[in-house]
């Protein structure tokens, strides 16, 4: 039976206190999550799929789904690259599905109907946004960044699929026209009580209805939603016990993260599921999706990932207004006048093997293993003689590191730029930028690091990503 | 390998003072320092045969750069590049077509123009690898401090301090030398309480970003004899380049950062040459590339001076300051007399030469014996390692 195989999800290091926003008197309270200045929806998708597919085998993913508002590119697929990164096979099927914040259940709906047809075994969906509200607003203050995957297939299920049910409606409250940075909204008092609460209710009743459940058969209400009091209100008029069944919405330690909310909190959910629960999964945005699902005794032994509560224990506190300003690029920085050294296209391209795929080279006759990848082998000198061994999942140690003050990089998430040397259990070593590493003089030789995909300097219109490192969280 | 032992003579040398020159441009730094030694060997532009110039970041026909300052008429010139070695360079190719009896009198110089660029860092202009750090040349020998530190078993606070005691030494030096870009000692509280630069180098870790130029005119063995006039020998030239580029992305498993193998050999080659078989010893005095603090500790044991892990120790023992067994940097250093890449080679051997000659001033070392220049382009990880050895000529 079509289900979910596995979860994973990825809440960036950094959270803003919203009391920090009070030069407008709209501060609030709690605290929601910042992306780093390296990181964006891409590279979140990657490290929540990272999360979810520990242990797995790459190889065997048939297609990836990348539900987002907020990819990097408007023209140019997301899913593409982060398939790259992550090595998946050349014969799969990618796509973005994007401009709504109930796409990331869509994703899953269609990939699920996938699997069912016979057309794909195992079929990832992620979903990620790191939307920007305008500065000082109210939906800068509620939102929040993040990402969450989910690993689909019809063996080897921790939940079922029960059924799916959709809704679509032309309703707007919230929108972003393409010529845009910022998110708007429109009037809450017009937006929840015409729009999302009945609109929400009846879907979910009708759901419910067509699945033959009732509230009392229901162990756990995941959704969406604007605002935690917005939210609040929907369980509370479909008779949900808030305190037992509704999963939170962490709008006051994450807040709303878009396209990824509705399949993060199913993350944190399922982090929670026991053998047995049935949990249904509803995504408001343009329309309703409902997703049913059975938990079967397979959750246990997929509970070995940071998940969302996991990563949400992991933080660093945002220090000031200024400093989120300057990890989410509102305002302008003086480049540094330092040569530009950042690869172009071409150069990206003929490398992707390593910069994207972290392959090394092994030396077919005397098996040195060296990255990146290199025709001469330095011991034997063998001669385009060697296969290209995978770096990702080897552990990671830190062989030695240092900061560097003089290069003004806009992608550098904690000035000074980290950098480090870090030995491949598998044998290669690699000198590489460090981030989210906190403070410098922590640090040990030896200890555990872990790879993450990120942004590099930007060149002109051309964002270029890399694999750097950062301490294990 | 053969010998270029007492092959090659230094006739003349000249050097800009180093600094921020706003006011001088490369023909200046060129013309100013090839003067000063036409002036001291007693030539002529018109006695120059051949030129070799060392620079690395003054992008094209830099050979023509040079016969157009000087207007020397349709000569060879040839421009050579190994980045912070080039100078170096220079030297050692000009000597090898000198010893060779393709040309008698030979103009080397080395020269770089940095301020211009507006950066408070060195360029680095050039292909990179795309996995490469984006990043300063601090940053990248900060991490050989922190990997010395943790296998010497060094505490931070006494690891920073012994890094401060080598810059409070090349200080005090370029105190003493009127070309120096700092001329200034400073304390050893100074040094320590600098802004971090890359951590754990502050600002006094680092050696600056100059402006400047130096030359060397070179002759054969005989001829310098023969004019009667004060000449140096050459005793060695050692080169090694490594092959292990980490701005090209390439690292490898088996290097060590606390220690610089390129050196090493360079300064092995240029010993066999001169029959050097205890450089603690039979060395004089050394020139090195200071670039940071960590580099001039890594380089004593490097270049044989004293055995690995044991650099910290001779530092306490003030064994390389003016007074010591074997001054290193007489004259500043990178870090005091600064560093315009392409002329450094050239600026140690003006040192090596000025104290053969008995030419060092305030900075005069009693015996010089056999000078070792020593530069180092690169990062930990690869370098480009030159060692030079000049000696007395014979009258």
């Amino acid at each position: 039976m079509v289900g979910i195989c596995s979860y994973g999800a990825y809440v960036p290091l950094y959270r803003l206190a919203r009391e920090i926003m009070v030069l407008e008197g709209k501060g609030g309270a709690g605290e929601r999550s910042v992306a780093g200045a390296d990181e964006d929806a891409l590279t979140m998708a990657v490290d929540a799929i990272l999360d979810c597919t520990k242990g797995k085998d790459h190889a065997s993913i048939d297609g990836l789904l990348n539900a987002s508002t907020s990819a990097p590119f408007a023209e140019k697929q997301t899913a593409a690259a982060v398939a790259a990164a992550l090595d998946f096979g050349d014969n799969i099927v990618t796509a973005d599905i994007g401009n709504s914040l109930r796409a990331g259940l869509t994703a899953v709906r269609m990939a699920a109907d996938s699997v069912k047809a016979g057309s794909a075994k195992k079929m990832l969906v992620s979903a990620s946004d790191c939307r920007l509200g305008s500065p000082l607003s109210a939906v800068e203050s509620n939102s929040g960044d993040g990402a969450a995957a989910l690993l689909l297939g019809d063996k080897d299920v921790i939940a079922t699929i029960e059924g799916f049910y959709s809704f679509s409606t032309d309703f707007t409250d919230t929108w972003r026209p393409n010529t845009d940075r910022f998110v708007h909204v429109w009037n809450d008092r017009f937006t929840g009580p015409e729009g999302y609460t009945p609109m929400m209710q009846a879907a979910i009743t009708a759901a419910m209805k067509k699945f033959g459940v009732d509230a009392k058969g229901i162990s756990k209400l995941v959704y969406n939603g604007p605002d935690a009091r917005t939210h609040g209100g929907i369980a509370t008029a479909l008779k949900f016990d808030p305190k037992t069944q509704v999963q939170d919405g962490l709008f006051g330690i994450m807040g709303n993260t878009g396209t990824a909310h509705s399949l993060m909190l199913l993350v944190a959910a399922l982090e929670q599921a026991k053998a047995g629960d049935t949990i249904l999964v509803a995504a408001w945005g343009d329309g309703v999706d409902v997703m049913l699902l059975k938990v079967t005794d397979a959750i246990e032994k997929a509970k070995d990932k940071h998940g969302v509560l996991g990563y949400l224990k992991s933080k660093k506190m945002v220090p000031s207004y200024q400093k989120y300003l300057r990890l989410r690029h509102l305002f302008y920085m003086e480049p540094s006048r330092m040569t530009a050294i950042t690869p172009g296209l071409a150069q990206l391209w003929r490398e992707r093997d390593s910069m994207y795929k972290l392959h090394a080279s092994k030396c077919k006759q005397c098996g040195w293993l060296e990255f990146p990848i290199r025709r001469i082998c330095p011991k034997c000198y063998s001669k385009d003689n060697f296969e290209q061994v995978k770096l990702l999942g080897s552990q990671v140690k830190l062989y030695s590191f240092s900061t560097d003050t003089i290069p003004t990089i806009p992608e550098v998430t904690d000035p000074p730029q980290g950098r480090a040397i870090i030995d491949f259990e598998s044998g290669a070593r690699l000198e590489l930028e460090m981030t989210d590493f906190g403070n410098i003089e922590n640090l040990k030789v030896g200890q555990p690091m872990e790879m993450t995909f990120r942004k590099l300097e930007r060149q002109g219109d051309v964002a270029a990503y890399a694999w750097k490192c950062k301490p294990v969280r | 390998m053969g010998t270029i032992k007492d092959k090659v003579a230094i006739i003349g040398m000249g050097c800009t003072p180093f600094g921020d020159l706003w006011k001088m441009g490369v023909p200046d730094l060129i013309i100013n320092s090839a003067y000063e030694a036409y002036e001291d060997a007693k030539v002529g532009p018109k006695d120059i045969q051949a030129v070799f110039v060392g620079n690395v970041s003054s992008s094209m026909w830099t050979g023509a750069t040079v016969t157009e300052a000087l207007q020397l008429d349709r000569i060879p010139a040839t421009r050579l590049e190994n980045n912070c070695a080039s100078g170096a360079e220079a030297l050692r190719v000009g000597a090898f077509s000198v010893a060779c009896g393709m040309y008698d009198t030979v103009l080397c110089v080395g020269f770089e123009k940095l301020k211009d660029y507006g950066s408070g860092a060195l360029e680095m202009p050039g292909s990179m690898h795309p996995i490469s750090v984006v990043g300063s040349a601090p940053g990248s020998f900060a991490k050989s401090a922190v990997q010395y530190f943790e296998k010497y078993k060094i505490p931070f606070d006494k690891g920073k301090e012994i890094l401060a005691k080598i810059a409070v030494k090349n200080h005090a030096n370029g105190a003493l030398h009127p070309k120096a870009h700092f001329k200034r000692a400073i304390t050893l509280e100074t040094a320590l309480k600098a802004p971090m630069i890359a951590w754990p180098l502050g600002l006094f870790d680092c050696c600056p970003v100059t402006d400047g130029g130096a030359c060397a005119i070179i002759t054969s063995a005989e001829t310098a004899k023969a004019r009667k006039k004060p000449y140096v020998l050459i005793k060695g030239l050692g080169l090694a380049v490594g092959r292990i580029d980490p701005f090209k992305g390439k690292f490898r498993s088996d290097v060590d950062i606390t220690f610089w193998d390129e050196t090493w050999v360079a300064a092995q080659q240029a010993y066999q040459q001169a029959g050097i078989k205890d450089p603690r010893k039979e060395i004089g005095s050394a020139e090195v590339h200071d670039c940071f603090t960590i580099t001039e500790l890594i380089i004593y044991e490097s270049l044989g001076f004293c055995p690995r892990g044991s650099g910290p120790a001779e530092v306490e023992k003030d064994s390389f300051t003016l007074t010591g067994d074997l001054p290193v940097n007489t004259d500043g250093g990178l870090k005091s007399f600064g560093h315009p890449v392409g002329a450094s080679g050239l600026r140690m051997v003006y040192e090596l030469y000025n104290q053969q000659l008995g030419r060092a001033d305030k900075r005069q070392l009693k015996n010089p014996k056999i000078g070792l220049a020593h530069s180092q382009g690169g990062t930990p990880g690869m370098f480009q390692a030159s060692v030079t050895l000049i000696g007395p000529g014979a009258n």
